[in-house]
């Protein structure tokens, strides 16, 4: 199909609102996974969820591909555009349509930025709980395509776990609404259905979120070890003691000099890794948990202990662990950020095996996760100007994702498949099981214009180029966690 | 294959190659008998024909399979905080295997007690009144594996606490009533058991002032495992009264409930004995009576709710109470449903049927439910010879109607 085909798309908005121009193509090549790039034949910018509707009606009757894309922060290619197709670019559609305190609801339009919710609601002594690292860019809608996490999923959950309903436009036009304003629901549960379906259905057009109650009080504290094994013991401890802290963090010696050299975060001299462990809620409950934790703590032979005496300490202490990915960039030109799942038991194994693996293959690699959840965001560096060096980063990526197959884990825990996990998807899932997705897309998407080309194994493969950090986290304006 | 034991007409395949079977059998007859698997009918009101379909040109009946035969926990690792188990597994069996360990499924199940089975809990997606603090079915289940309408078992999610990859089907199986497969097995994140959890009831008169506390209560930063409101005549013999369930220890709990009083007012605030509480619990999870309906709805309906509810009804003596601080709407009692299913459309609300009485022509699926476009169409990617019985939707439901 030649560009003089989209004309029809473009009577539908204003000439600056419908680019084809090399300028707007270049901004949309890729999302925060910058190895892979693809310019797509034009970029649509609507203002209203009608507009979003009519230009996927428009794509459905004439095939061609749409990516929704909110900030472009997904980290496994998920908004990078279909060469034959448009993105559809959604950050205008970032009106805070009502907040009920009474619910204790938010409704949204899907363009609306992460922590722009948790402004709105906290007047009412509310806030939205899910938060990425990214959250002062990511919007609502790119969380629910990937049902996004943050430190704190440990004790609160994903996004699904705090949509209520969505308006949602299917891949061949149909408009409608699932779910409700209240936390029950009579029927199959389709709002959580499709949160983490990364786009391949359809396109959310807004929704209505749940509302926390804001924690009282936090108590954060900093362990440093000898091993990261230690570290990963202490985290069976505490909640073999039933504790269930909002979030429990492990960095491993790389991770903590990347962050000490970039923002002197002044961690544990000499500590080979570092756990931190926030307990959060209500003033007397943290009161009695803290005295638990630190007994807990005491027995798993630490090398330092430090605990946040006001926010400024607390804010620190997360300081370091929130630059790890930016600060990686001053160790290695690119890297790769895996985010793989093992069972809680398994990882300090999966540790050793992945330092193992990177002394074989001769790639260095440090790693930050979230200990609590045993998911792994081993951080992959590489150079990607010298000739095949993105291939046995790649490779070794893989690998690490066949370790927490292996393990009986999970290929993602946050991140999504997008383009980047594509080539394990099939080692995760059985054919019948592939075959019933493929189905279900078939009946939402007819024409598989929403998202061509990710999540599934046999799609048609992107274009390569090199790597290196997020213009925005460059910018220092997010980080990675 | 065996008959389950409690329900004398419920067949039960022997195994999961019976299950496989059978579903390729149906497929190849295809006949207009819909197969729908039941765990063993604790909530017998779910797993009928909704009578829409049984009122049609072209009649259309169902025919109850029992998983009871598919049985057992698969893996259970207390450290690592999930259980595996097979769908026919009896709730209680599994609350136990987690007590001995100090460990619970904590949103509350409820009909354990009857033999209830997972399976059963999940396609009913009815959690009880701990989904407040801790989240529901759909915040725990982490893997399923089902039968799908070709008679192919999928296995969907992943056994570990956190996973994104593919689409989440576990959720969508939650409150999936029998008509979108026939789940086989399950994985489950568990919860330490709360620490000493009592029981505390707030007197607050009238329903205006029940529903103004409520709302204090539910924005309070402070840990409460659930919170209940009740009709007088409930918990309380003359007042309205919000039951909350406080977790321990006991200094903890004291502590928050001295700021409870304090955002209260004049509300007498009191702590139940554990025989007490225990009454009270069992008889807001067990939804006793004849006929019994679970309405989700939202906190700012309660006072509409309360004002129109048909006098009828109240007069024949049904009564109700909204669990989950308002999110969800209880009635039960006696006779023919019409009364109940005519209000029920008249506010917008979707009712399912638990328990349907003996005099009842009604299905599972009462009141008005909205059409779910999502519904109908993953259905019919799930089962394309519809092989199970078919969720009903319209606006309302008896006036246009559009089949899963
Ligand atoms: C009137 C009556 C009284 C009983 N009293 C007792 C008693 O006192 N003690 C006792 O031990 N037992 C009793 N039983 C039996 C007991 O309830 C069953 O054995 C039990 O296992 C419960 O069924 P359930 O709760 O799992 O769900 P069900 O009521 O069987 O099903 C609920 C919903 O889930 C669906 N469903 C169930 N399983 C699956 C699955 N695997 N996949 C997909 N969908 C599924 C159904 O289609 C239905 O929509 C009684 C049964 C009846 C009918
Ligand atoms: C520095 C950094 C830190 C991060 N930290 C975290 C973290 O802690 N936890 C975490 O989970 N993730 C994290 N991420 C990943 C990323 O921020 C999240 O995946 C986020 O939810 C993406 O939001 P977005 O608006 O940028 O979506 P995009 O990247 O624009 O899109 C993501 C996917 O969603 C689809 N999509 C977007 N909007 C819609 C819509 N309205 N309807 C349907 N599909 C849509 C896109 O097609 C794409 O497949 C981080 C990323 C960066 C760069």
């Amino acid at each position: 199909m030649k560009a003089s085909d989209l004309t029809g798309l473009a009577e539908l908005f204003p000439a600056d609102r419908f680019r084809t121009d090399p300028a707007a193509q270049a901004a949309f090549e890729s999302d925060g996974l910058l190895a892979y790039t693809a310019r797509p034949r034009g970029v649509v910018f609507p203002e209203t969820a009608d507009e979003v509707v009519s230009a996927v009606r428009w794509c459905y009757e004439h095939h061609v591909p749409v990516v929704a894309r909110g900030s472009g922060t997904g980290l496994s290619g998920g908004a990078m555009p279909h060469r034959d197709g448009i993105v559809i670019a959604l950050n205008r559609l970032n009106r805070i349509l009502h907040v009920d305190p009474v619910e204790r609801t938010a409704t949204v339009q899907c363009g609306v930025v992460n922590l722009a919710v948790s402004q709105a609601a906290r007047p009412h002594g509310l806030y939205f709980a899910p938060d990425p690292s990214s959250q002062s860019v990511c919007t609502i809608g790119g969380n629910i395509a990937f049902n996004s996490g943050g430190a704190h999923c440990l004790k609160y959950g994903m996004t699904a776990g705090h949509t209520l309903s969505m308006d949602v436009v299917l891949g061949d036009g149909t408009v409608t609404s699932i779910g409700g304003s209240s936390l029950e629901h009579a029927g199959p549960d389709t709002t959580g259905f499709l949160c983490g379906n990364e786009g391949m259905l359809g396109i959310a057009l807004q929704a209505t979120l749940r509302l926390l109650p804001l924690p009282e009080v936090f108590h954060t504290v900093l362990v440093g070890y000898d091993d990261i094994r230690a570290a990963g013991n202490a985290v069976g401890a505490i909640i073999a003691a039933n504790l269930l802290p909002g979030a429990m963090e492990i960095m491993d010696a790389m991770s903590i000099r990347a962050a000490e050299a970039a923002v002197a975060c002044g961690y544990p001299k000499n500590a080979n890794s570092v756990l931190i462990v926030e307990l959060e809620g209500s003033a007397e409950r943290v009161a009695m948990e803290k005295e638990i934790l630190a007994e807990v703590i005491a027995g798993t032979q630490p090398s330092a202990v430090e605990i946040a005496a006001n926010d400024a300490e607390r804010l620190a202490i997360w300081k370091g662990r929130k630059s790890v990915f930016s600060a990686a960039g001053r160790l290695s030109p690119d890297f790769i950020v895996q985010d793989g799942v093992v069972p809680r038991r398994c990882l300090g194994e999966a540790l050793e095996r992945i330092e193992s693996m990177s002394r074989e293959c001769g790639v260095p690699v440090a790693n930050v996760f979230h200990a609590g959840d045993g998911n792994l965001h081993p951080l992959i560096m590489y150079d990607g100007k010298i000739p095949g060096a993105f291939d046995a980063a790649n490779d070794f990526a893989h690998a690490i994702l066949r370790l927490c197959i292996e393990m009986g884990g999970s290929i993602t825990g946050e991140h999504g498949v997008g383009i980047e996990k594509r080539g394990v998807f099939a080692e995760m899932f059985d054919e019948p099981t592939i075959d019933l997705m493929h189905r279900v897309r078939a009946e939402m998407d007819p024409h598989e214009i929403c998202n061509r080309g990710k999540m599934f194994p046999d799609a048609e493969s992107p274009a390569l180029s090199t790597s290196g950090l997020h213009p925005l986290e460059k910018a220092g304006v997010i980080f990675r966690e | 294959m065996t008959p389950a034991s409690a329900v004398p007409d419920v067949e039960a395949p022997e195994s999961l190659r019976h299950w496989t079977d059978l579903i390729r059998d149906w497929k190849a007859s295809s006949s207009s008998t819909h197969l729908i698997p039941v765990g063993g009918c604790s909530k017998p009101g779910l797993s009928r024909l909704n009578s829409a379909e049984s009122a049609a040109s072209e009649p259309v009946s169902t025919q109850r399979y029992s998983t009871r035969n598919l049985s057992g926990i698969l893996q259970y690792d207390p450290s690592e905080f999930t259980i595996s188990v097979a769908s026919g597994t009896p709730l209680e069996e599994i609350m136990a295997a987690l007590s001995e360990n100090g460990q619970t499924l904590p949103f509350d199940p409820p009909r354990a007690p009857l033999g209830a089975t997972i399976g059963g809990c999940v396609a009913s997606g009815w959690s009880g009144p701990g989904r407040w603090r801790y989240g529901g079915l759909r915040d725990f289940i982490l893997a399923a594996s089902f039968l799908d309408g070709l008679g192919n078992e999928v296995h969907t999610g992943a056994p570990v606490v956190k996973n994104a990859a593919g689409f989440d089907f576990p959720k969508l199986m939650v409150g999936s009533l029998g008509r979108l497969g026939v789940l086989t097995r399950l994985t489950f994140k568990v919860f330490p058991q709360s620490v000493e959890p009592n029981t505390w009831v707030v007197r607050c008169g009238d329903l205006a002032s029940a529903t103004l506390h409520m709302q204090t209560l539910t924005r309070l930063p402070v840990e409460l495992d659930a919170i209940e409101l009740c009709q007088p005549g409930m918990t309380d013999l003359h007042d309205w009264s919000i039951v909350l369930r406080v977790p321990g220890p006991e200094a903890v709990a004291e502590s928050i409930m001295d700021r409870v009083q304090r955002n209260v007012g004049e509300a007498e605030v009191r702590r139940l004995s554990e025989d007490h509480a225990e009454k009270s619990w069992s008889k807001l999870l067990h939804v006793e009576g004849e006929v019994s309906v679970r309405i989700p709805m939202t906190p700012r309906q309660i006072e509409t709710v309360v004002q129109t509810f048909p006098s009828e009804l109240t007069e024949l003596g049904w009564r109700m109470h909204f669990g989950l601080a308002g999110n969800v709407l209880f009635v039960t009692g006696a006779g023919d449903l019409q009364i109940l299913n005519s209000w029920l459309i008249e506010h917008g609300l979707a009712g399912l049927l638990l328990n349907a009485g003996d005099a009842s022509t009604h299905g599972t699926q009462i009141g008005m439910w909205r059409h779910d476009e999502v519904v109908v169409r993953v259905a019919k990617a799930i089962d394309p010879h519809r092989c199970f019985a078919p969720l009903l939707f319209g606006e309302p439901l008896h006036t246009k109607r559009l089949e899963a």
